[in-house]
């Protein structure tokens, strides 16, 4: 039995998690690995254990999670949005997996079917994402509380819309426009994407 | 190609985003995603909140182990995180091919006159199965009406509804709320191919309630 550590301090805010990832996918590189679960390990446990898996099976999954970081780090575009972002689909699409013994129904970035933006965003259009998506975390602070809890009901506790609704004894309307509200105020600030 | 026009409602779109779909709300999201490159940047758009919430979440602590066994398994082969991709049709979107198979092949139920024919998926929802639904082209769909929001998906062919002159083709998502009443045309040049996040019918008048019967609608 391994002992369970006080997470201790953060090693997330000197990092540029980009750069690690890409030692990572150019270098194999074993010690920017590390770096890197150090940062989202406990994050990702924390995560899984909010949308119901106990915690043993959250550090399996934690390490699912971080493996598929190491050998996908190849295929992470920073022009669609944070590594967080990045390992939030990872790690949901798992937990989906787990859950129901199947793989999750996902986009095939490379099926023929595919169809693809009639006008394509342009570099300096993407440069200029990459850097809203970092006040993308400051906006998220400061949403009242009562918009807060909805989405870390809606993304973190694995909730619908009708379960949350029916916790807060609210309307399912009420929880829709706080939702919504929310969404638009963090709209500005998140990954603006190609529809006009 | 031209994208769609008529796109998945927010709220499914959050509940793919964020991973708390049921399956079959999930197949159909990534295969309307595969053909709707605005609902995909989208759901890149709410992913990102998701990230965010990700690396502010209050962290628990992982066993001082873990690290060490982790790296100890970064030698082995990349594990099979997906299923293998079967080739493409052309038609179907690779979320839904994988469970159907090519659309040529597809062999679809018939009802008594052959307008619309059904295929059940080996997706439940709601205790029933999910469908797609072929529909003869040039076909009337009477008015009806249902008891819980109706979506559609165009895979193929298209329609008109002939209230709201709103007309769905391939990519698009045809929504209508609860008691909403609609019908449809189907255009003349060729079948309509459908991926149904299914709901009971109620035909409107008691001659729409017999043609259902007979069609075999529902």
């Amino acid at each position: 039995v391994s002992m369970v550590t006080d997470p201790g301090e953060d090693p997330a805010d000197e990092q540029d998690e980009g750069l690690l990832l890409q030692r990572i996918a150019l270098e194999r590189d074993r010690d920017a690995f590390a770096a890197l679960f150090k940062i989202y390990a406990p994050r990702l446990k924390a995560f899984l254990i909010r949308r119901g898996h106990a915690p043993a099976v959250a550090e399996d999954l934690v390490q699912d999670v971080m493996l598929t970081l190491w050998h996908k780090a190849h295929t992470y575009q920073e022009e669609r949005g944070a590594v967080s972002t990045w390992l939030f689909r990872i790690a949901k699409n798992r937990g989906v997996d787990q859950l129901r013994k199947q793989h999750a129904a996902v986009v095939d970035p490379k099926d023929p079917c595919l169809v693809w933006p009639e006008r394509q965003a342009h570099g300096d259009e993407l440069l200029e994402r990459s850097e809203r998506s970092h006040s993308l975390h400051h906006e998220l602070a400061c949403l009242p509380d009562e918009q807060q809890t909805v989405l870390a009901a809606a993304y973190l506790e694995h909730k619908t819309m009708a379960q949350i609704a029916s916790d807060h004894r609210v309307p399912m309307g009420t929880i829709k426009s706080r939702i919504r509200r929310a969404l638009e105020r963090l709209r500005s600030q998140m990954l603006d994407g190609s529809s006009p | 190609m031209s994208t769609a026009r008529h796109h998945l409602p927010e709220d499914l779109l959050l509940a793919y985003a964020a991973g708390t779909c049921n399956p079959a709300e999930a197949l159909f999201v990534a295969t309307h995603l595969t053909l709707c490159p605005r609902c995909r940047s989208e759901v890149e758009r709410l992913e990102a909140v998701g990230g965010e919430m990700l690396a502010t979440i209050e962290r628990e602590a992982v066993s001082s182990s873990l690290l060490e066994a982790t790296l100890s398994r970064l030698d082995e082969p990349a594990p099979v995180t997906s299923a293998p991709r079967p080739q493409s049709d052309g038609v179907l979107p690779t979320p839904l091919l994988s469970l159907v198979g090519p659309l040529e092949q597809i062999r679809w139920s018939e009802k008594l006159f052959g307008a619309v024919k059904y295929l059940e998926l080996p997706v439940e929802r709601g205790g029933r199965p999910m469908r797609m639904k072929r529909i003869k082209r040039g076909q009337r769909i009477p008015e009806h009406t249902h008891d819980e929001r109706e979506l559609e998906l165009y895979l193929a062919g298209g329609a008109l509804d002939v209230g709201t002159h709103k007309r769905y083709q391939r990519g698009d998502v045809s929504t209508y709320e609860a008691g909403e009443r609609h019908k449809l045309e189907v255009d003349a040049d060729q079948d309509c191919i459908l991926l149904c996040l299914d709901v009971r019918l109620i035909g409107t008048s008691l001659s729409s309630k017999v043609v259902y019967g007979l069609i075999g609608w529902d």
